[in-house]
């Protein structure tokens, strides 16, 4: 049968076919997807490059971790350390007055 | 070192290749199963995710001798199964927004037109058979000849040719009985 013929239509045989065209073309992706490669790729990617990947990673919990153990143990500067103390120099927090503030008349009574 | 990775390079290529040759056949085989065109594109991944795992157990698997086969077979077995999933099971859009969404008519009217149109066509595409829609997404969405058409389906091109016409004829009929003559 020649697709040219159409006994009964109504329409225009090139009418049907840019109808039809239309319809089907709105429903492709645009545009077109590319291959699903990038999924792919990395499961193809050579052990070096992870390699780098998980040196940095180490790299950067053992700066973190030696920073956070730094900063617990009290930063200490050259020229500035006395005997009493980094941080608490000059500070009446020194703790000479605890044993005083621990003495049982300091004590807060209970009924 | 570059022996190794001579291998998957010429891997990624043959895949890239017949990427580039298939995947809008095992799109087409997927839409006309479900009329989705994003079901369809997930399908059509999912085909090419398998069969890049095939490619690779190649050396053990052996080769497949032929990948248009091979693809279309599972195309149509995987969109079979897509009526499985919990997506199609739970769809997000109803059937009816499925119609014209990628339009960029600006004109309001044309716009309704068009939308008419494609509700019309929609219409007689739900009610013929997938092998049917099969051949009008082959001709119609990637302008395939009919020959082609019968080689990449398997069958005959008469048969192509007669499935058209009768597409095309219902198509007029139910054009013309809801009065939508404009072209989109």
């Amino acid at each position: 049968m020649n697709r040219n013929t159409l006994p009964h239509s109504t329409q225009p045989h090139d009418v049907l076919d840019r109808k039809f065209s239309a319809f089907f073309k709105a429903q492709l992706p645009q545009p077109w997807p590319q291959a699903p490669i990038a999924r792919v790729g990395i499961a193809n990617r050579p052990a070096s490059q992870f390699d780098k990947g998980r040196v940095t990673l180490a790299a950067s919990i053992a700066c973190l971790l030696g920073l956070g153990l730094a900063l617990s143990y009290g930063p200490t500067f050259p020229g500035r350390a006395t005997p009493n103390g980094g941080l608490l120099q000059n500070s009446d927090a020194d703790g000479k007055n605890l044993q005083k503030r621990m003495a049982p008349e300091h004590q807060p009574k209970l009924p | 070192m570059k022996p190794e990775r001579r291998k998957p390079d010429m891997r990624r290529s043959e895949f890239e290749a017949l990427y580039a040759t298939h995947s809008r056949e095992v799109w087409a085989l997927a839409y006309a199963r479900w009329m989705d065109a994003d079901s369809a594109q997930d399908i059509m991944q999912e085909v090419f995710l398998r069969f890049w795992k095939q490619l690779e157990a190649r050396d053990t698997n052996g080769a497949i001798l032929n990948p248009r086969a091979w693809l279309l077979r599972v195309a149509r077995n995987l969109a079979e199964d897509y009526a499985k999933s919990s997506f199609r099971r739970h769809g997000t859009q109803p059937s009816e927004m499925l119609g014209g969404l990628q339009g960029r008519d600006v004109d309001p009217l044309a716009k309704l037109e068009r939308e008419e149109a494609f509700a019309q066509i929609r219409g007689i595409l739900d009610e013929l058979a997938t092998a049917d829609r099969e051949i009008l997404t082959l001709r119609y969405a990637f302008d395939y000849e009919t020959t082609a058409i019968a080689e990449i389906l398997g069958v005959a091109s008469s048969a192509v040719h007669m499935r058209l016409s009768r597409a095309r004829q219902r198509l007029a009929e139910r054009l013309s009985a809801a009065g939508v003559n404009q072209e989109p």
